[in-house]
């Protein structure tokens, strides 16, 4: 029984610390989910996920895409901040 | 002077690679790109210090006092997968060329019985905390070590003239057994 509580305490603790940092380290992904996801390429860059780490080195970056809306161009650059 | 034999011993008599035979998938995986091999040792380093830490403390804390100990396998498991994932956002973030050069294998290193091996038999071999780091580190940097030293080899064999037979991976298992034979001293 003792050793029931110790692992899902441990497996518990460790989840919350993985989340935590996700949300403090993890922005390609979040900025990923803001673009169109046609990876139609007429940003210049490969695909979708390659436009992403070009934005977190860039701002500016995010005008290239033909598809964005304004209010997730306006979600990214407070990301991006 | 304990300290310093315990790294010299892990760092290269007692190879993880050359001896005890762990972590030789990554090894023959990303071993054709000196600078892949650099960086999978540098990330299989940070892994194994940090879990060989987290899981000293609470093997000595928390199993010890509530007699649990078999519990220590999948604590380390537990443990080593989450910094895995840490490690991995932090490299998509910051190194995207060498997150795209790695593929498969930076969640792989989860699996990696290189760093599982040492962090368990740190833990059954009764050291403290310092020795624990000074062991964890050596077997690992001695993982590095190896791995940049047996892909320098394999570039160099990518030009040259073998067997079609021996193509890859072959020589590369030769190659491996060579080394093993020099760094333990039987030629």
């Amino acid at each position: 029984m003792i050793g029931i509580i110790i692992l899902t305490s441990v497996a518990f603790i460790l989840s919350i610390i993985i989340v935590f940092s996700s949300n403090k380290i993890d922005f390609v992904s979040k900025i990923i989910e803001l673009l169109p996801q046609y990876n139609c390429g007429r940003c210049g860059y490969s695909n979708c996920e390659d436009m992403a780490h070009h934005i977190l080195e860039n701002k500016e970056n995010v005008k290239k895409c033909p598809f964005m809306k304004e209010e997730n161009i306006e979600k990214i650059n407070q990301i991006n901040n | 002077m304990n300290i310093i034999n315990i790294f010299i011993t892990s760092f290269l008599i007692e190879n993880v690679i050359l001896t005890k035979f762990l972590g030789i998938c990554p090894l023959i995986g990303s071993s054709n790109n000196t600078k892949k091999a650099l960086g999978m040792g540098i990330t299989v380093t940070i892994v194994t210090v940090i879990s060989s830490i987290c899981l000293y403390l609470i093997n000595k804390y928390i199993l010890i006092p509530t007699n649990t100990t078999y519990l220590i396998t999948i604590i380390a498991i537990l443990i080593i997968a989450s910094i895995v994932q840490i490690l991995q956002m932090i490299i998509k973030n910051k190194f995207k060329n060498l997150f795209m050069s790695f593929g498969i294998y930076l969640p792989l290193v989860t699996t990696n019985c290189a760093v599982l091996g040492t962090v368990l038999l740190g833990i059954n071999n009764n050291y403290n905390l310092i020795e624990f780091l000074f062991f964890s580190l050596g077997s690992s940097l001695g993982f590095l070590f190896i791995l940049y030293v047996f892909s320098a080899i394999r570039m160099r064999l990518q030009t040259a003239k073998t067997p079609s037979c021996f193509k890859n991976y072959p020589i590369a298992l030769i190659t491996i057994a060579i080394i093993t034979l020099i760094f333990t001293r039987y030629i």
